[in-house]
């Protein structure tokens, strides 16, 4: 290096400093980087139902009830109260002085135009949003601005949840302004306006998307002046720019890399069990998995506790059944769930005649934590009753679902999001009539459905949880599949930041929730 | 080179083309479903049918495809799921962090590469030779992902000195461009080695220093000249893979190039977005491709049609 060129370099870093300096007066809050493997294409919950999109959702969209996820409790968010006024009618009223990012007010309109048939709407007059939320929202026939802090919600039937509905998942209301007045639902979904503690300050699809504190914020600001979510698929890149300090937080760690990441002073492993189930799903059309005995002798075989251990040395739980304790009071405590019993699973093959015809298990690479360690130690405990199952390794989801039973198709890989807390959002959505695998013939669940029908959908708790408890009973009878763990999520972050995670996709930088030493 | 022989090159390369964009066309569309990956495996299979009807995925294949190509010819190469942009737009906007990437390292591979291969062989079987053919033979040997990441872990990690993902300052620049520069300066110092020892061992060679010419002179008139002709077809090569040859080390460094985006848009079966980057890299390749072809005219006067009889 010359005298010159080491000048420049000195005044290029002096003028750095300088500038990092004054902004650091003008708000002396962190500047937070999340490494992560992939950005949301859309911002909108209703514009792309994703765990993308989940991780930054409630940071920038509210709901108009929170659901506290340090106690349970659902409290007020963009609504200060509500009451059922008759079973149908919900009525809430709206927080004053609320502010949208682009200034404007955010008032009983915004809910009822987010909520109408120009995002939303209903079967009948449906908006862009319809499709991906209408399994969330099925229940509601209006949603009405009475005035301009109250808001009316009209449903079909009685619906218990609906409180839950609006606290979970896809119930956050962006603003209406900006909605109307963008080029479209594709680019608005670039922009999207809320009304949370940050804003979207620049959004680079595919490399990284930059939110900074939103100043005008109703509730205690924002701990962080921005948060940068950078684009960077490779594990060893992402645990080194943790490591070097270039990374606040890095997403998508896997077992193996906990070692690494806990050994290196300053850093550490965050995260755990998230409120999604990992399961495999059977093709019950495949020759060898038509008798439900073979199918109870691949869950009886599964050393699930084992499994936990070996995988993400033992940090995180076996569900008891179809189920997650934060579904409350519908929580079924003392349901026994499955068993580990290699002797009644071999017992359960001789009865049912199997003949070693090979069954296909499909999985993608590590789309789940842990998934290949899991594919292959599942294929040896099958393989000690019996089983004859051939791992495939696909490489993405349409491959994982081809319609190809006569080719195959015997097991797959999956999750069963809880999209909010209760069976409804979660076993019933994925296993009743309108879910994924009914839809699509891998299982005749009508004894499922017809337990549903029974009560699930009643507002009385006791009429829902026996008919729960038939559902649950039916799905382990007649085993269209299993649960293994509660599916977890790791993330690496800095030891002297004091975070930990919201049980769900969302990565929660709010205050409460995020603080520095 | 005749104005026909021109001609029937830019057709082969249009054909070229063609019949890639008509492969990536099917291969794509037969090895995933872009509603699942845009909309998660989770989505109910209703918002599915409705995603594949809005960009015309529930139509037949061929249906598609001919819609397609008639697109393109109108200019059209469609638009990216992610935003409903033009996928033009989104390519363009990443290209230049490409041609950064692509021009900071073809520069430090010619410039390396090239002398260095050269002088090996004016010094053969000296020590300087061996010492330069051993580091060459160990640099092109490593893959750019094992040389990437060893960078990124002594760099970055333990000297904590350069960034390690990114484009934002100079200093993003220093670790890939290194990385990819490495392998390809070996390469072209081998080829260069290789191409200058055939020459200097061409009977011209002796006649030229027989004529009374110095040594440096007979290197610099006739030795560069001629070796520099198999130097140049690969360099074309070279250059017009480059888009493509960067997509292991943009994803590596997180830069968000075209190589960055080509592998997030297989992923979300981004389909516009696909065919648009590889058109551009056919057409990349077949231009310099053709370049080449009428470089060969200027550096070596028998292969000018016409002027060789």
């Amino acid at each position: 290096m010359t005298k010159n060129t080491l000048m420049v370099s000195v005044c290029l870093t002096a003028l750095v400093a300088g500038t990092v300096a004054t902004g650091a007066a003008a708000d002396d809050r962190p500047d937070l980087v999340v490494a992560v493997t992939k950005l949301t294409p859309h911002f909108d919950p209703m514009g792309a139902n994703s765990n993308v999109n989940e991780r930054v959702g409630e940071n920038i969209v509210e709901n108009l009830i929170r659901y506290d996820w340090k106690t349970g409790e659902t409290v007020p968010g963009l609504a200060t109260a509500w009451k059922m006024v008759d079973p149908t009618t919900l009525e809430l009223t709206i927080r004053d002085g609320v502010a949208c990012h682009d200034g404007t007010d955010f008032t009983a309109e915004d809910v009822e135009i987010m909520f109408g048939p120009q995002r939303y709407g209903t079967e009948d007059n449906q908006g862009p949003g319809y499709k991906i939320a209408q399994q969330f929202f099925n229940t509601i026939k209006a949603v009405t601005a009475l005035d301009g802090n109250r808001i009316r919600i009209e449903t079909y039937e009685p619906d218990a949840l609906l409180i839950n509905r609006l606290s979970g998942w896809m119930g956050q209301v962006p603003c209406a302004d900006a909605y109307l007045a963008a080029d479209g639902w594709d680019a608005w979904g670039q922009t999207v306006i809320g009304t949370g503690p940050y804003r979207i300050a620049e959004n680079k699809p595919g490399e990284f998307h930059r939110f900074e504190a939103f100043g005008d914020y109703w509730g205690e600001p924002a701990p962080a002046a921005s948060i940068t979510y950078k684009v960077v698929p490779e594990t060893a890149a992402r645990i080194a720019g943790l490591i070097s300090g270039e990374y606040d937080f890095i997403t998508e760690i896997q077992p193996d890399q906990f070692k690494t990441i806990d050994d290196n002073p300053g850093t550490v492993i965050a995260g755990g069990p998230i409120r999604n189930i990992r399961i495999i799903v059977y093709d019950t059309r495949h020759p060898a998995l038509q008798d439900p005995r073979v199918r109870r002798a691949l869950n009886l075989a599964i050393n699930r506790e084992l499994l936990v251990e070996a995988v993400f040395g033992g940090k995180t739980d076996v569900p008891n059944g179809m189920q997650v304790p934060a579904f409350g009071d519908i929580y079924l405590e003392d349901f026994q769930g499955a068993t580990y019993d290699p002797d009644a699973a071999r017992a359960l093959l001789d009865a049912a005649g199997y003949d070693g015809t090979e069954i296909s298990y499909r999985y993608l690479k590590d789309y789940y934590t842990g998934e290949v360690s899991t594919a292959q130690i599942l294929e040896q405990m099958w393989g000690e009753v019996g089983l004859n199952v051939k791992l495939e390794l696909k490489e993405n989801w349409g491959q994982i679902e081809e319609d190809d039973v006569a080719e195959g198709r015997g097991i797959v890989n999956w999750s069963s999001t809880v999209y909010f807390n209760d069976p409804i959002g979660h076993s019933h959505r994925i296993f009743g009539p309108t879910g994924f695998f009914q839809v699509h013939g891998f299982w005749d669940g009508s004894a499922f459905n017809a337990a549903a029908d029974s009560g699930l959908f009643s507002t009385d708790l006791e009429t829902r949880r026996t008919a729960f408890r038939e559902m649950l009973d039916i799905f382990e009878a007649e085993a269209p599949g299993t649960y293994l763990h509660v599916l977890p999520m790791y993330y690496g972050k800095k030891e002297s930041i004091a975070w930990e995670s919201s049980g769900t996709g969302l990565m929660d930088f709010r205050a409460g929730a995020l603080a520095f030493e | 080179m005749t104005t026909l022989s021109v001609a029937s090159k830019i057709l082969r390369a249009l054909i070229t083309v063609f019949l890639l964009v008509s492969f990536v066309f099917v291969v794509l569309r037969l090895s995933g479903d872009p509603a699942i990956q845009m909309l998660g495996v989770d989505a109910d299979p209703r918002a599915l049918d409705a995603f594949r009807e809005r960009w015309g995925l529930d139509r037949p294949i061929w249906d598609q495809y001919v819609s397609y190509l008639w697109n393109i010819f109108q200019g059209d190469f469609g638009h990216s799921f992610i935003g409903n942009r033009p996928a033009t737009e989104v390519v363009a906007e990443r290209l230049p962090k490409t041609l950064w990437l692509m021009g900071l390292t073809t520069i430090f591979t010619f410039g390396i590469g090239i002398p260095a291969g050269v002088y090996a062989a004016l010094h053969r079987n000296t020590a300087v030779d061996r010492l330069t053919m051993g580091l060459t033979v160990a640099s092109f040997s490593l893959p750019n992902f094992v040389v990437g990441i060893v960078l990124i872990m002594l760099f970055g990690v333990v000297l904590r000195v350069l960034p390690t993902a990114g484009s934002e300052t100079w200093l993003h620049y220093i670790l890939p461009v290194a990385t990819m520069a490495t392998a390809d300066a070996a390469i072209f110092a081998r080829f260069s080695r290789s191409a200058m020892l055939e020459v200097l061992s061409a009977p011209f060679m002796r006649t030229a220093r027989a004529k009374g010419l110095l040594w440096t002179e007979a290197v610099r008139r006739h030795a560069l000249p001629n070796a520099s002709i198999p130097i140049v077809t690969v360099g074309g090569i070279y250059v017009g893979r480059q888009i493509a040859a960067a997509t292991i080390t943009e994803n590596v460094f997180a830069w968000p190039g075209i190589g960055k985006l080509l592998v997030a848009s297989v992923q979300n079966r981004d389909l516009a977005v696909v065919q648009c980057i590889v058109i551009l890299v056919g057409v990349t390749m077949v231009v310099t491709n053709l370049l080449v072809d009428l470089a060969y005219g200027w550096l070596d006067p028998r292969t000018r049609s016409g002027e060789s009889k």
